[in-house]
């Protein structure tokens, strides 16, 4: 094994790297957008826009994430980055709202029955009980959501940007040296998640205030 | 139908709402199929049966994986929870390694390994199988961790005290409760590596997702067949899920 | 009691089911590994069957049709090599990533794709004479510049990850950007949304994707390209009798027909050496 190989290709790794943390941090603020909304759109009372809601996060949940980007690339037409961006931001959204919707639910009702005992009407107990506390309950699932973007930025190399994985491979094409690199990406990705769970944890104790 | 719950309270609706919902889900149905109905679907009837039998491949790749990994993962869920400490902690390594890498990058890294460790190269079917089991093994090890923590420690003590063998306890206390209250569990990590095997795309294999390419690239009609493509999960995914419902109405899938 | 032992065998037999497809589909492939040996032309007739490696996503030379056999080509000349062996022939679906493993490992005896007989690849496998003489070109849109030098950015070309044609970009365009897919079809998809401006590909392959009304067309050839016929090395019986039989094929004119059938034309080179077959050919 010949691992001096990895650092002839630091500059290719870099370069994948910087794609593999673009499309994830783009993901994740499209994820975390559009699931939010679908979120605290299931609580809304109304049975149409509940049902709607769960029926979207069904449909998005049961097509693999690799099926949903090739057919924003092929089928709709986009680019390569917007149809990876959207694609991994369609597929967490849908996970991502089931965890906030959890987390309204974990909420006791005594808290909305007290605000409403008061004279406040849903919307106002929606933003001031309910929002602030769902975020400080649901930080850890979410964390493993974002590693979740993480791992399936992979798929976007599919439509050839070169990522980190889209590297690895290109590193073994030219030098057989595919276990090595393979290694080595996947210490890279492992360093990604570990940074995800270190700056969620750390937002954790910022919003201890409970 | 089960009553819907939201942050305000349940929310019970009327028989109107209950047919309303179905009429929309109709009418976006019925919207759907006539937007479609000049695409060439005839392409894909003429390839169903290929179409059939590669997902039936698909299929064979997933209760595979499932096969192997979940013997796999009970080990390793054991060696977790109660090995000794250096096993314990090659358990947790692997089993969190494998969990935090892409699963793309795990099927790479074993279809490079294999022949780096080995000096033979390997085929496409045994790369794929032993990557996808390593995945199921890591997935379900987690699930079989929570399923034995489940089975009230009393249990095993009572076990002890009548004089079991910790094997013996393991066997017919422990497992067999820990898979019976893991079966959602078990059930949603099946749907999950259904889904991850269209990435077996990269091997060479001629999974569903691969058919469905290899049909477009002769008769390039990519709407009809990546509808079906995206059809044919959904459904396959979909009614599995309904089981793990049906099982355990709390229980909510979070890959 | 009966009820949950016989749920528990139940469901152990289900287990050890889905373990034992597992294994055993790990294991096949092993086991075929064992079968490889030094002598495939005395294996092939004792077993009877011609293992053939083809391609099923390279249309011409080797696609699937709707029933998911393997046509084109590559398969019918397979066919007509077990012919005259007096043998049945199984075909073996390859990729340019699985060829040369499963040619190792015993599951193909022969490999009827588009490899090229690269001197790096010698080192590794043995090949027969070129039996295919193609040609790299681009493939591009209906009216659009069929000179190969004006594909220099901002207009991009594309290919598979891997192919010596990103070697074949860089030496015909100036400072390409090049578009790497894992699958031609991705490439050629990418190519009629406008994504890309052109395809590398070989010739034969294009054929598929160059139909009448496809709105596609080929540019000018990059570069002559051979392709050989991969076999195990240190076969010198199997590979004699390759290159024989390649040679009868054209003598007797199955070649010629089975080109014409699947490539619309006459082929534009000759078999051995551009003026004669080996000499001792009957």
């Amino acid at each position: 094994m010949r691992w001096t190989v990895i650092w002839d290709y630091r500059e290719a790794l870099w370069s994948g790297l910087q794609l593999t943390v673009e499309i994830t941090l783009l993901s994740i603020a499209g994820a975390l957008l559009l699931g939010a909304l679908l979120g605290c759109l299931r609580q809304v009372p109304g049975y149409f826009l509940g049902r709607a809601v769960l029926a979207y996060v069904e449909v998005i949940r049961n097509i693999p994430s690799v099926v949903k980007v090739f057919f924003l690339y092929f089928v709709v037409g986009l680019d390569a980055l917007p149809a990876a961006v959207i694609g991994l931001s369609l597929h967490q959204s849908g996970y991502i709202s089931d965890v906030l919707d959890a987390g309204f639910r974990s909420i006791p009702r005594e808290q909305s029955e007290a605000a409403w005992a008061c004279g406040h009407n849903r919307l106002q107990i929606f933003i001031f009980v309910l929002l602030p506390q769902v975020w400080a309950i649901v930080l850890p699932a979410l964390a493993s959501q974002l590693i979740e973007i993480v791992k399936n930025s992979a798929a976007a190399m599919l439509l050839g940007i070169k990522e980190l994985t889209f590297q690895t491979q290109n590193i073994d094409v030219e030098t057989f040296r595919g276990f090595e690199a393979a290694t080595v990406v996947t210490l890279i990705y492992l360093g990604l998640a570990l940074g995800i769970a270190a700056i969620m944890t750390m937002l954790e104790r910022r919003i201890e205030w409970r | 139908m089960a009553v819907r719950g939201s942050a305000f309270g349940p929310v019970e609706p009327t028989a109107t709402d209950r047919w309303l919902w179905r009429a929309a889900v109709v009418a976006t149905l019925l919207a759907g199929l006539v937007l479609l109905r000049h695409e060439r679907w005839e392409v894909v009837m003429a390839s169903g049966p290929f179409l059939l039998k590669s997902l039936g491949i698909s299929w064979l790749l997933t209760l595979a994986a499932i096969g192997i990994g979940l013997p796999a993962g009970i080990l390793l869920a054991l060696l977790r929870t109660g090995g000794p400490t250096p096993l314990k902690q090659i358990a947790v390594g692997v089993i969190e390694v494998v969990r935090a890498t892409p699963q793309l990058m795990v099927i790479f890294w074993v279809f490079f390994a294999m022949p780096a460790l080995t000096g033979h190269k390997v085929p496409a079917w045994t790369a794929a199988i032993i990557s996808l089991s390593l995945i199921a093994a890591s997935y379900l090890a987690e699930v079989m961790r929570a399923g034995i923590i489940s089975v009230p420690r009393i249990q095993i003590e009572s076990g002890l005290a009548t004089g079991m063998t910790r094997t013996q306890i393991l066997s017919s206390i422990v497992l067999p409760q820990a898979l019976r209250n893991m079966v959602p569990a078990l059930i949603a990590t099946l749907i999950m590596m259904f889904k991850i095997t269209s990435l077996i795309y990269v091997v060479g294999i001629t999974d569903f997702f691969r058919a469905v390419i290899l049909i477009n690239n002769r008769e390039f009609e990519p709407i009809a067949l990546y509808t079906t493509l995206a059809v044919g999960y959904f459904v396959c995914c979909w009614l599995l899920s309904l089981l793990v419902r049906w099982l355990d109405p709390k229980y909510v899938l979070a890959h | 009691m009966t009820k949950q032992v016989s749920r528990r065998r139940a469901i152990g037999a289900a287990g050890a089911v889905m373990a034992a497809t597992g294994i055993s589909a790990a294991r096949a492939q092993a086991q075929s590994a064992a079968q490889a040996c030094a002598d495939t032309l005395a294996k092939v007739k004792a077993a009877g069957t011609l293992l053939a490696g083809v391609r099923n996503d390279f249309p011409p030379i080797g696609s699937i049709d709707t029933g998911g056999k393997p046509v084109g080509f590559g398969p019918d000349l397979a066919e007509a090599f077990a012919k005259k062996l007096g043998v049945k022939v199984e075909f073996v679906p390859t990729t340019s990533r699985t060829r040369i493993p499963l040619l190792q490992n015993g599951s193909i005896d022969c490999e009827f794709g588009i490899t090229t007989p690269t001197i790096e690849r010698e080192k590794t496998v043995d090949f027969s004479i070129p039996y295919v003489w193609d040609a790299v070109a681009i493939i591009i849109k209906d009216g659009a510049s069929r000179k190969v030098a004006e594909y220099a950015p901002p207009k991009k070309v594309a290919t598979t990850q891997g192919s010596y044609i990103i070697d074949l970009f860089k030496q015909h365009i100036a400072n390409p950007e090049i578009v790497l897919f894992q699958e031609y079809p991705d490439a050629v998809q990418a190519l009629k949304n406008g994504k890309v401006d052109g395809v590398g590909v070989n010739r034969a392959s294009s054929v598929a994707y160059v139909r009448k009304g496809s709105g596609l067309q080929m540019s000018e050839d990059m570069v002559r390209d051979p392709w050989a016929i991969m076999l195990r090395p240190n076969d010198s019986n199997w590979r004699n009798w390759i290159n024989l039989t390649l040679q009868e094929l054209w003598k007797d004119g199955t070649y010629k027909a089975l080109w014409e059938k699947h490539m619309g034309e006459a082929p534009d080179f000759y078999m051995f050496s551009p003026y004669m077959l080996q000499p001792g050919i009957k």
